[in-house]
């Protein structure tokens, strides 16, 4: 067998050779710089992705926004599965996202979470899932079911995770590490992808669906301010977990 | 006019056994004597109209149930309910048989051997043994069924009828074996005056009636508009799984009756009860669209029965059937396995609503909701949860920024935790509200901020100079 005839093989793979599993579907992430960095150039359409950040609002709705605004107009539901706060329908819907499909799924434990996010993504009814769970109490093969449960629904599912969980073994095909680099841009790195290095600090420019006018106005103010009110270097960096419920929809009658 | 009769040979027995017949020999009891057995106390010499100390002699173990004759009715309604399916021409033949006015219905089903086939497996389906015929008169109809039992010895059509199968009272049925006619052949061939002389004129009706010289309205059934069932158990339940089964049975009964109204259920309500009526336990379920199949039901109410608490021993279990709708029939995706992950804009929601339902009867009702916009501006007010897969509400992409993530209640924070990066945007609203809840007399001043942990956030400045919290542009 001639060299050239083994490296057609499909078994076959050498490292820097990213795209070479064509054979599972992915839907474009909407970043370009991102895209080509992502085994099959987006997420995958189905299987399990671990999105791992210190604290909520650094931009990690923003990042899968063009991909929900895109799945979103599947006939399938995009399921939230015990969300840390309200996803906000108005600011949703200006993103071009229809949140007719969305379910905000609120479980009482950690057992029903589980469940809802296995039955959620294996039912095949779910375009995406996004899900917050107890992470002192996922374990390695609970990823390892949701990872086939995701695979066997043709699911996206999307589990956010602690920073901390990096160092953690994971059976999802796809992790990312995510960081805050200013108002417009976010830092990215890979942990983990298929037929692929890791790869760290990657800068993507989140501005996607705002004017440039805008970002540009944004990014100066931001810079602007960033001078007067240098960051004190010795300062811890304060985590914003504020207590609030889960459960948001007990106040507000349904209409 | 073409008349179907259905004939339960062994009624009484199979309503008293809601489990089907045993194998071992059963008797059901009327007056301390046997009504009915089943093949295995045939086989083993028990007789009809033997004594029930005569049975237990023959054979010691032999169950034995007292007819019950108010639980027959219902169930021979029901049976009536369930063939309104074939014609609408239904009539109660009590105890024991119903019959069917089908020369309408041919035109549907084209051959009356079809329609006999269909009628046995929905019979069977419910546990009943079956015996049909058919004949132009009812009363020739049903005295065929009736002689269709092995142990009545007919030979021929409708001539060699033994005349125990007819409506003759067993007076006139004794008589008429004294004057050595058994069958309806001979009894048909003497002439009418002399017999209507020594018989009354009775029986000359009957004559009439079975060979269509008279008249024979039958009074038809008017179906219920609801379902109910329930069936009782003499040995109490005390698993749950043990309980499918008879939940098993009783959506059969419903998937059947649903079926023939052309209806799907969004709710059923199933009762637990063990002796003691005020133990009573409703255990409703709920689904987001209307359903018909059994196999639907029964996923959904196994998880709900997961999450009540139900009495030790359960001798009774009941279905209704609530919230009943239109059916309307879905087709289904020829091949549904390549078609996922592809837009497929056409096809509906409907057969998603499963999820949803699946979630619901886990979670509770408020376990799984949607979101909509609604046309208020204040912060607090522009959405609501509505049920999942209504529509959207209003979208007004206008250019005032709002943040992806928002806190029901605002957070307090101190001024020197964040940076300004643009704003403000001043909301004042909620002065023509009644009372002090939220959004009474509110003037906030909106502004973008950056916190120190690089969080985005849509913060607020009150006029007392406070700042909140009150949302993440994530």
């Amino acid at each position: 067998m001639a060299v050239q005839d083994l490296l057609q093989h499909p078994d076959l793979w050498r490292a820097g050779q990213l795209r070479a599993s064509q054979a599972f579907p992915t839907t474009p992430s909407g970043f370009a710089a991102l895209d080509v960095h992502l085994p099959g150039n987006g997420w995958p359409e189905a299987g399990l992705m671990e999105l791992m950040l210190e604290t909520s609002g650094i931009g990690e709705l923003k990042l899968l926004a063009p991909a929900l605004q895109s799945l979103s107009h599947q006939a399938r539901w995009i399921a939230w599965i015990n969300p840390p706060f309200i996803p906000y329908a108005p600011a949703l819907s200006a993103l071009g996202i229809d949140i007719s499909k969305i379910l905000l799924i609120h479980p009482k434990n950690h057992e029903d979470a589980l469940w809802a996010l296995e039955r959620a993504s294996k039912s095949g009814t779910c375009s995406i899932t996004l899900a917050w769970l107890d992470e002192r109490r996922l374990r390695l093969k609970d990823t390892r079911r949701l990872q086939l449960a995701a695979k066997q629904g043709g699911t996206l599912s999307c589990l956010f995770r602690p920073a901390e969980a990096s160092e953690q073994a994971s059976m999802a095909e796809l992790r990312l590490k995510l960081a805050p680099a200013g108002p417009i841009e976010l830092a990215i790195s890979i942990v983990k992808r298929r037929g692929g290095w890791p790869l760290t600090n990657l800068k993507v420019l989140m501005a996607h669906e705002l004017k440039t006018q805008d970002m540009q106005e944004q990014l100066a103010c931001w810079r602007q301010a960033r001078r007067r009110h240098a960051r004190p270097p010795q300062a811890p960096p304060l985590l914003l977990t504020p207590e609030l419920k889960p459960v948001a929809h007990s106040d507000r009658a349904m209409h | 006019m073409l008349w179907l009769a259905v004939h339960f040979p062994l009624f009484g027995l199979e309503v008293c056994c809601p489990h089907g017949l045993p194998e071992t020999p059963a008797a059901l009891i009327e007056d301390s004597r046997v009504r009915l057995c089943n093949q295995a106390a045939l086989d083993a010499g028990i007789g009809l109209s033997s004594t029930l100390a005569t049975a237990h002699g023959i054979h010691p173990s032999i169950t034995h149930h007292q007819r019950n004759p108010a639980s027959e009715t219902q169930r021979l309604e029901l049976l009536a309910e369930m063939c309104y399916r074939f014609t609408s021409q239904v009539s109660l033949e009590p105890p024991n048989g119903l019959l069917l006015e089908v020369s309408g219905s041919l035109n549907l089903f084209g051959r009356i051997d079809v329609l006999q086939r269909q009628v046995a497996e929905l019979c069977r389906t419910l546990g009943h043994q079956v015996e049909l015929s058919t004949a132009q008169t009812p009363s020739a109809a049903l005295a065929l069924s009736r002689s269709k039992e092995p142990q009545s010895g007919r030979q021929g059509g409708l001539a060699g009828v033994p005349l125990a199968c007819t409506e003759l009272s067993a007076k006139a049925v004794e008589r008429f074996a004294n004057m050595g006619i058994t069958t309806l052949g001979p009894l048909l061939k003497l002439p009418e005056a002399e017999l209507g002389q020594r018989f009354g004129t009775q029986l000359i009706h009957y004559l009439q009636r079975l060979t269509g010289a008279a008249p024979d309205p039958r009074i038809y059934i008017t179906p219920q508009p609801t379902f109910a069932s329930s069936l009782h158990f003499l040995e109490a339940i005390t698993d749950k799984d043990a309980l499918l089964f008879p939940m098993q049975r009783l959506l059969t009964e419903l998937q059947q009756w649903l079926v023939t109204y052309q209806l799907g259920a969004e709710r059923l309500i199933w009762h637990f009860a063990t002796h003691d009526p005020a133990t009573r336990i409703s255990m409703p379920v709920r689904f987001a669209n209307a359903q018909q199949q059994k196999s639907a039901f029964l996923d959904i109410s196994r998880l709900k029965l997961d999450q009540i608490e139900l009495p030790e021993d359960v001798l009774t279990v009941g279905l209704a059937a609530k919230r009943l709708v239109a059916w309307r029939n879905q087709s289904h995706v020829l091949f549904e396995n390549l078609s996922f992950g592809a837009d497929q804009p056409g096809q509906s929601m409907v057969q998603s609503t499963e999820l949803i339902d699946q979630l619901n009867a886990r979670l509770g009702p408020q376990g799984c909701l949607g979101i909509r916009t609604t046309e208020q501006h204040e912060p607090e007010h522009a959405w609501q949860n509505c049920r999942p897969g209504t529509s959207a509400g209003p979208n007004d992409r206008a250019q005032t920024i709002r943040p992806l993530w928002f806190f029901l209640r605002p957070l307090r924070v101190e001024r020197d935790t964040f940076t300004v990066l643009r704003g403000p945007e001043r909301l004042q609203a909620g002065w023509w509200r009644d009372g002090s809840g939220i959004g009474r007399d509110t003037c906030r001043d909106y502004y973008v901020v950056e916190h120190r942990n690089g969080a985005q956030c849509w913060a607020f400045l009150e006029p007392n100079g406070r700042w909140f919290l009150h949302g993440y542009f994530a």
